[in-house]
């Protein structure tokens, strides 16, 4: 990497960690540790409540799902404007009203603090999962720049973020993600630009549309209703809306960002602001999935993404082999580089006067077939020589083009933009762990009667062991197939439960806390129960549907228990909190 | 019986969002809550409309974008 990247990436982290450490200098109480000084506007919610959900997983992962699969990832968002409003209207209201710290305090008002213990554990355990993946995502970039080895890169990143998350807590979270999305944006943006610049001369942007489109990258929407479908738009609409309502609505990495909002009407229009732009944002970064998949249609794609795991085999007895395999994939480059040349052409003229397009559609079909054979046998052989070796190269597709085809400058921008993205949402979910743990378990169960400077010592000291736990994780990520995909499936097999509980408590008042304790756990074994039987192959679900299989489930399983309980415990309601 | 009572509650759902005014849960709201109006389009609900609007029209696009390159 070329000096002047390593200024741009270093300086604009530096320049960022600095700015969030220089205006956190004066929290000195726990309240405003936890809630920062709860003087936000709206726009700084919007983009913090942004950057939390954008890891350096979401510019890694998602360029190269469009680069495989095409577009139709976004539609996993399409219930989060709905589950905006949703929030907007319910949920928000009642948090600001009773002042709460985290959401799981309002369990307990509402249930009993058996409750609100639970729900705070389903958190932690999920988040503090995630969180470890969240570090391992970026540090997989640099270990396959710089040759570090991973364990060192995953140190490094996460002290600096345990750093100034545990010098300022959640205010440094918020006024360091404002700065860290400013930087997400542009870089995403210009790197979209460039790749089209990249493009032959003879290619313009809609030929390279019209390309993208006749290889089937531009369907965005799937109407086909199929539960074994990971992303169509009734799991995106229905499933989503679960997942995000759970994510946004409960999940304390997200409530601790647009609590810290000056008021009720700031928060409100900080989530509208995310429901408005988060589907265009994930719109335009798979975008730059697909404007990749263009390019490496003109410049020969490696035939593994993963080059660590080519100069492995490379050093190996079966070298050979792989060399073989990549005179082969050579010819089937050249061959499919020539029909691409006559579809472009083709595809220039007026609609009526195209003539072959769906030939040629057939010999790229063809010729995609035989690139996956190619591309399976040298998995094949990688996996031969390594049996450990991480085989799926989809999320290496987005840093191999940032890496070898960008211009000195930029290629330090987008770096930051993943360092920025990773930061941003590890900042916020140790900030959230630490807060959780506090006022939920420490503050709550063990220590209710300390003097504030206890709690101010002990959050920062939770921060760094969740810190540390995240670090733990995340030695052990790369054992997960595809990022992106890891955090949702940990995410969807708490979150649906999680939710189940707040709905209980939101519309169900006559629902006691006893019922909803039990058929929350009982939801949750069958959840997980569930999800096994899927990895075995003995259903086939996809794990959207498991946000609304678990909320379902306890809404019911806790209406069904209730009547054994009712008699010696009537359900409580937040009146009684006020 | 009790458990199809309970789901009697989801008119709760349809009584909030249909109201111009946010729904009041108890009789002491505080001030901050009762000043709390959107600064464009007159009440919440307009609002909440507008970003569901928004979002079919969205929707929509992606269909079409999809439609014209497909």
């Amino acid at each position: 990497m070329h000096l002047i990247d390593w200024l741009i990436m270093g300086g604009t982290l530096a320049a960022i960690v600095i700015y969030g450490v220089y205006k956190t200098r004066n929290i000195h109480t726990a309240d405003a540790y936890l809630r920062g000084e709860r003087d936000l506007k709206w726009w700084t919610i919007g983009l913090s409540v942004m950057a939390t959900q954008a890891s350096a997983i979401t510019f890694l992962s998602t360029p190269g799902q469009a680069f495989e699969d095409g577009m139709g990832f976004a539609q996993f968002y399409f219930g989060l404007p709905i589950a905006m409003v949703i929030l907007c209207i319910f949920v928000l209201p009642i948090y600001y009203r009773l002042n709460v710290y985290t959401a799981y305090e309002y369990l307990e008002g509402r249930f009993d603090v058996r409750v609100r213990v639970l729900t705070a554990i389903l958190f932690l355990i999920q988040r503090g999962l995630a969180a470890g993946i969240t570090i391992y995502a970026p540090a997989i970039i640099l270990s396959k720049i710089l040759g570090w080895s991973l364990g060192l890169t995953v140190l490094l990143i996460g002290i600096v973020v345990i750093f100034y998350t545990v010098v300022g807590g959640s205010k440094a979270v918020s006024v360091t993600q404002k700065q860290q999305m400013i930087v997400i944006l542009i870089g995403m943006a210009a790197a979209a630009v460039v790749v089209i610049y990249k493009l032959p001369p003879d290619i313009g942007f809609s030929d390279a549309l019209n390309l993208a489109g006749k290889t089937g990258k531009l369907e965005v929407v799937d109407w086909n209703f199929d539960l074994r479908d990971r992303y169509n738009i009734w799991s995106g609409l229905i499933g989503g809306v679960f997942l995000f309502l759970s994510y946004f609505g409960t999940d304390q990495s997200q409530v601790q960002r647009y609590l810290s909002g000056k008021s009720l009407t700031e928060s409100r229009l900080g989530l509208l602001f995310n429901g408005i732009f988060k589907v265009p944002m994930q719109f335009m970064v798979l975008f730059v999935g697909v404007l990749v998949y263009v390019f490496f249609l003109f410049n020969r794609p490696p035939v593994h993404f993963n080059s660590a795991n080519l100069e492995t085999v490379r050093a190996s007895e079966r070298a050979p082999d792989l060399a073989a395999l990549e005179d082969t994939y050579a010819g089937l480059m050249t061959e499919r580089e020539n029909v691409i040349q006559e579809m472009a052409t083709e595809l220039k003229r007026p609609e009526t006067e195209q003539n072959g397009v769906d030939e040629l559609q057939g010999r790229l079909q063809a010729i995609d077939l035989r690139d996956k054979e190619i591309r399976g046998n040298v998995d094949a052989i990688i996996e031969s020589v390594d049996p450990d070796a991480k085989t799926v190269d989809k999320d290496y597709v987005f840093i191999t083009f940032i890496v070898n085809y960008l211009p000195i400058g930029l290629i330090g921008i987008l770096l930051a933009v993943i360092f920025s993205a990773a930061m941003s949402s590890t900042s916020s979910e140790l900030s959230a762990l630490a807060t959780t743990s506090m006022v939920d378990l420490y503050r709550r169960l063990y220590k209710k009667d300390e003097d504030d400077a206890h709690y101010l010592s002990a959050s920062k000291w939770l921060t760094i062991l969740w810190g540390g736990i995240a670090l733990t994780f995340a030695f052990f990520a790369d054992l997960f197939d595809n990022l992106i995909q890891a955090v949702n499936i940990i995410g969807s097999l708490f979150y649906g439960v999680i939710l189940g509980i707040f709905v209980v408590a939101f519309l169900f008042k006559k629902i006691g806390g006893r019922a909803v304790l039990i058929a929350a756990i009982v939801t949750e074994i069958l959840i997980i129960a569930t999800f096994v039987l899927n990895q075995y192959g003995i259903i086939d679900l996809a794990y959207l549907w498991l946000n609304l299989i678990g909320c379902v489930v306890t809404v019911i399983l806790a209406a069904l228990i209730n009547p054994i309980y009712s008699g010696n415990q009537p359900g409580s309601s937040i009146e009684t909190r006020q | 019986m009790r458990a199809c009572r309970e789901l009697g509650s989801l008119t709760y759902l349809w009584r909030v969002f249909s109201s111009t005014t946010p729904m009041q849960t108890t009789p002491s709201t505080p001030p901050e809550e009762q000043s709390d109006q959107p600064p464009v389009l007159g009440n919440w609900r307009n609002v909440y409309l507008f970003v569901l609007a928004l979002h079919v029209f969205i929707i929509y696009l992606f269909v079409r974008f999809g439609e014209a390159y497909a």
